[in-house]
């Protein structure tokens, strides 16, 4: 596909008085063009990060420096695919800590008290999952209320329902054990590569499904002007709902894999909230608006990465505990200005 | 004490009951490691108590997070008979860190106790140890006119106030597993946070002669665990040769495992690896036991989560801490009920519930059951897991 | 008990003709109290150019609504090409040859012009279902060269473009999914003179290759004149004059609207709710 019309909306040059830029006059050059793409800023920001830690961080460019590094952002890459979709429908979703929480636990019901085996008792568990964004579709799109509202609702609900069906007992997660890792567990997060592997396979479909299929296009449309597409025929309501359902799926899966990884099930909520609040920091470090109509998986992804370089960094410079959440808090701020600046000069007009 | 005769009482039933059953190493063992999980003798015989005054054939656990079911029938009549209490009372217990996995025991220890005794309680307070919630949820407890109150002072002054007032409207309040001077509870229950972490820091200066190590804590500033951590530091200060680095591993157990795993294996010239909370403790131990640095370097840290259980039988740390949370629910329940029931003659007392380091030998009891007394389990007694 | 000095309320009854391809009898509609249709009548020749006008509040959106599928009326009935006719949506009545151009036109601005062009009708691949942009950009260009109207990119978002380019992609959209009818809700209104003049352009083309026939809701009566063949005029949620615009003038309409904004006024000041009219009486003059 020709870069000019390959994600939509798709970008061309900007037109009209864009500053500085055109006016030398031609074609931009290369690096101009770079970061005419959505991603470029990102990417720029993740780079810079990335080589500044690894020339002033003794053990971060190794081998098992940068295995260290991949469960900093491969789980939240797969969660801010997720609410990506949604995002873009000018919706969002606050319940995927809470579903990330409980579908492990649904697995482990499913494994030890029901008898299943471990890969029908896993989708028996996203199966689970798939019902609370079902739910949270529904009530957003048939009944109305805004999608804030619903899933904070099912975030409470869930998170108090998971420490119910558990006990509040911290369990072994089925399929897994501390001194060898098995099949089951390489393959569903346990093994080194195992959610790298998972986190690229899913941001390639979701992309390929944002830019090149009817879903993607309905989503853009359902979220960039949802009368218009109403009047158009298209159906928001499914549109809607199903875009929930994936983001709800992701995060069971997400919750799955790291509760093999850490080889425990807890239903502690209070750490949930945070891997809310990363997973919409990629999605929006990334490029996702959070007034919805736009939207792009691969930049999720890259944010994910920038955050992750960031902890893992700041982790290893040993930043002291009481200044990481400052720096982390700046850097942040920080990208997210410069994403802005750059998409400002992008389209040449005062929306961001 | 008249309270050792109705205890006395109690243990005869008991015995009487267990009579019946076969003489297996299962009762033995069980008998046993009851009786070795709560200390003192009081609190042995009422566990013991609570054997033949709930149904001994097992029950499907009815805990849930914030209150316990009213009491069975046969531990309700048996305890009002004995301590002539014809209501059931309502405890409220006030806790910081609500949904911490480390206070489940806890929550066991005082379900328990009401099953025992046919009461009921109330799990409340605050997430994230924010006192004003935790003292909205006091004053809420003492305008409610509950019958006693269980709280974590783990501000030295906020709760000075609150307390008085409960006392002066009746209501007996005591302290479980921090504490504050100045406050005026009647009685404090739980082991000194600080003195569990200078204690670690002995540990960690023996095991560690020399070099760096590191301190993990979840989450800086709160408040069940960085007085451990202080603790810590105050006692390796006095040791020069060790230079102890403190890191946040972060709230969520994936997200400490990731910091854990990435800071081992990015310092590999530190000699030790130690943490003040549950799941960063695991998360050391898993981390050595993957990266085979058993015995390469030395790792330490709190509570018995499963993981940190079979880290320690293998190897890869050298210790963990027990502080007995279940003693810290059931305790309290106990001598607040007794306090009632014996309208006041009877006052209730300080309890340390003592600090346990567990090796690779005492921990094998340890990984061999499930158990509500360590929050594994939910079923009664202890099982084999 | 109408007081004998308030002129009746005219209301034009129902009409075929022989080569009707649209026909509508005694269409009912509220929204809750508000009754927005009251007994409209309406029909559409094959070929032919109907002008619909009538005041904000009159009922013309909601008309053009319940013919185009988005809503569905409260009581009346439906003829397309001789056949009942009752979409269950707009894309069912998109599958009979219905299809509608409203007032914001429906279009995305995040998506490009041929997205745009062909939202609900993406051309896609076998057997993995991806969108065929390449296709879908000829074609799009083929359609938007019929219009008369230039759009040099078609790759860019369509909040680039100009009120007259957006209008055709609207327009175009209609055209390309081969509907027999047409239903344009006010086509001229965010349009400069030079813009507007293209739109009728292309309106009086179509008309000439007879393939379609359009309704259209406009304001402006000399729009009316110019480029339709007949004129309905509707008030207070009926119609009240139905004309081919030979046999009528600009006079005459606004000699109609003025009376029945006097009639509603008198009606009003006589306490009798039912001739009044629904949603304006007191209301602002006509």
């Amino acid at each position: 596909m020709a870069v000019a019309d390959s994600t939509p909306p798709a970008e061309a040059p900007p037109q009209g008085p864009a500053k500085g830029w055109a006016r030398r006059g031609g074609a931009l050059s290369w690096g101009q063009r770079f970061l005419t793409l959505r991603e470029g800023s990102i990417i720029v920001i993740t780079v810079v990060t990335f080589v500044y830690f690894a020339a002033s961080v003794p053990h971060f460019l190794t081998g098992s420096g940068l295995k260290a590094l991949l469960p900093y952002f491969a789980p939240f890459a797969i969660l801010a695919a997720g609410e990506v979709f949604v995002m873009i429908n000018a919706e969002i979703d606050l319940s995927v800590g809470a579903v990330y929480l409980f579908a492990p636990f649904v697995f482990y019901k499913l494994n030890v008290n029901a008898g299943l085996p471990l890969v029908p008792a896993m989708i028996g568990a996203l199966i689970a999952a798939m019902l609370v964004g079902l739910f949270n579709g529904l009530v957003v799109s048939v009944v109305g209320i805004s999608s804030f509202v619903t899933t904070l609702g099912t975030l409470f609900t869930l998170s108090g329902l998971t420490l119910i069906i558990s006990h509040a007992t911290q369990v072994t997660t089925p399929g897994t054990s501390v001194v060898k890792v098995g099949t089951f567990a390489q393959i569903f997060g346990g093994g080194t590569y195992s959610e790298l592997f998972w986190a690229i396979g899913i941001a390639i479909v979701l992309q390929l499904v944002l830019s090149f299929t009817r879903w993607g296009i309905y989503t853009v449309a359902v979220g960039g002007n949802r009368l218009g597409a109403s009047e158009a025929g298209v159906r928001t309501k499914v549109v809607l709902t199903r875009n929930f359902v994936l983001c709800a799926l992701l995060a069971g899966f997400v919750g799955i894999m790291e509760a093999v990884r850490a080889a425990t099930t807890t239903p502690d909520p209070s750490g949930a909230n945070v891997i809310l609040f990363q997973a919409i920091s990629a999605a929006v470090i990334g490029g996702t608006l959070l007034q919805g109509g736009s939207g792009t998986v691969i930049g999720a992804f890259i944010g994910a990465i920038f955050l992750g370089v960031l902890q893992d960094g700041l982790n290893l410079k040993g930043v002291s505990a009481n200044y990481f959440y400052f720096y982390l808090g700046l850097a942040i701020l920080i990208a997210m200005a410069f994403n802005t600046y750059v998409s400002r000069v992008r389209t040449g007009s005062g929306r961001g | 004490m008249s309270q050792d005769d109705m205890l006395g009482d109690a243990v005869e039933r008991l015995e009487w009951d267990e009579r019946k059953q076969d003489e297996t190493p299962v009762k033995k063992w069980r008998q046993l490691t009851r009786r070795t999980a709560l200390t003192g003798a009081a609190a042995g015989i009422a566990a013991a108590a609570l054997e033949a005054c709930g149904s001994s054939k097992s029950s499907s656990s009815v805990t849930g997070v914030s209150s316990s079911t009213a009491a069975t029938s046969s531990g309700s009549s048996a305890a009002s008979s004995i301590f002539g209490v014809s209501q059931s009372y309502k405890f409220t217990l006030v806790n910081h860190v609500t949904t911490n996995p480390f206070f489940t025991p806890t929550q066991n220890g005082a379900a328990d106790a009401c099953k025992l005794l046919g009461c009921s309680y109330q799990w409340t307070g605050s997430e994230n140890s924010v006192v004003g919630e935790m003292v909205t949820a006091f004053n809420t407890a003492v305008s409610a006119g509950v019958d006693g109150i269980g709280v974590c002072l783990i501000s030295p002054t906020a709760f000075n106030q609150p307390v008085e007032k409960a006392l002066a409207a009746g209501i007996p309040v005591l302290a479980y597993n921090a504490d504050a001077t100045g406050n005026a509870r009647l009685a404090y229950i739980g082991q000194d946070l600080f003195v569990s972490g200078q204690e670690m820091g002995q540990h960690i200066a023996s095991l560690v002669p020399s070099g760096d190590v590191a301190l993990f804590i979840a989450t800086p500033g709160t408040a069940n665990i960085q007085p451990r951590i202080d603790g810590a530091q105050a006692t390796l200060k006095s040791h020069s040769s060790i230079t102890p680095h403190v890191v946040a591993t972060g709230a969520a157990l994936t997200q400490e495992l990731t910091t854990i795993e990435a800071y081992i294996t990015g310092h590999p010239s530190y000699k030790g690896f130690f943490a003040v909370d549950g799941g960063s403790t695991q998360s050391v131990g898993q981390v050595i036991q993957k990266h085979n640095l058993n015995g390469k370097v030395k790792g330490g840290g709190y509570d018995l989560t499963p993981i940190t259980q079979q880290t320690l039988a293998s190897g890869a740390l050298q210790f963990t801490i027990d502080q007995q949370p279940y003693l810290q629910g059931f305790l309290p329940i106990l001598e607040l009920y007794l306090y009632k029931a014996s309208q006041s003659l009877t006052g209730p007392a300080d309890v340390n519930t003592g600090l346990k380091f567990l090796d690779k030998t005492t921990v094998i009891p340890y990984n061999s059951t499930k158990s509500r007394f360590e929050g594994t389990g939910t079923a009664p007694g202890v099982q084999k897991s | 008990m109408a007081d004998a000095s308030i002129p009746e309320e005219r209301i034009v009854g129902p009409q075929t003709a022989d080569d009707d391809v649209l026909r509508v009898e005694h269409i009912k509609k509220s929204f809750g109290p508000i009754s927005a249709l009251r007994d409209v009548n309406l029909h559409l020749r094959k070929g032919e150019v109907l002008g619909l006008l009538g005041d904000n509040g009159a009922g013309k959106s909601t008309l053009i609504k319940i013919l185009s599928g988005f809503q569905k009326q409260d009581a009346g009935t439906m003829w397309l090409k001789g056949q009942p006719y009752a979409p269950k949506s707009v894309l069912d009545a998109r599958a009979h040859g219905i299809d509608t151009v409203y007032q914001d036109l429906a279009l995305i601005d995040q998506l490009t012009v041929y997205n745009n062009l062909f939202l609900r009708r993406e051309l896609v691949k076998k057997p993995i279902p991806f969108l065929s942009n390449r296709e879908m950009r000829k074609r799009a260009r083929a359609a938007l060269e019929e219009t008369g109207i230039d759009i040099p990119r078609l790759d860019v978002p369509v909040a680039r473009l100009s009120g007259g380019q957006r209008q055709a992609i609207a327009v175009a959209r209609t055209i390309s999914g081969d509907a027999d009818v047409i239903l344009l809700d006010e086509p001229l209104a965010a349009m400069g003179a030079k813009e507007g003049a293209l739109i009728l352009d292309l309106i009086a083309r179509l008309k000439k290759e007879g393939r379609v026939s359009i309704i259209m809701i406009l304001h402006n009566y000399v729009h009316v004149f110019q480029a339709c063949d007949r004129v309905s005029l509707i008030q207070d949620g009926v119609i009240s004059l139905d004309k081919p615009t030979t046999e009528t003038s600009v006079d005459e309409l606004n000699d109609i609207v003025v009376e029945e904004y006097r009639r509603a006024r008198l009606a009003a000041q006589s306490g009798n709710g039912a001739s009044a009219g629904a949603g304006q009486a007191g209301g602002t003059p006509a």
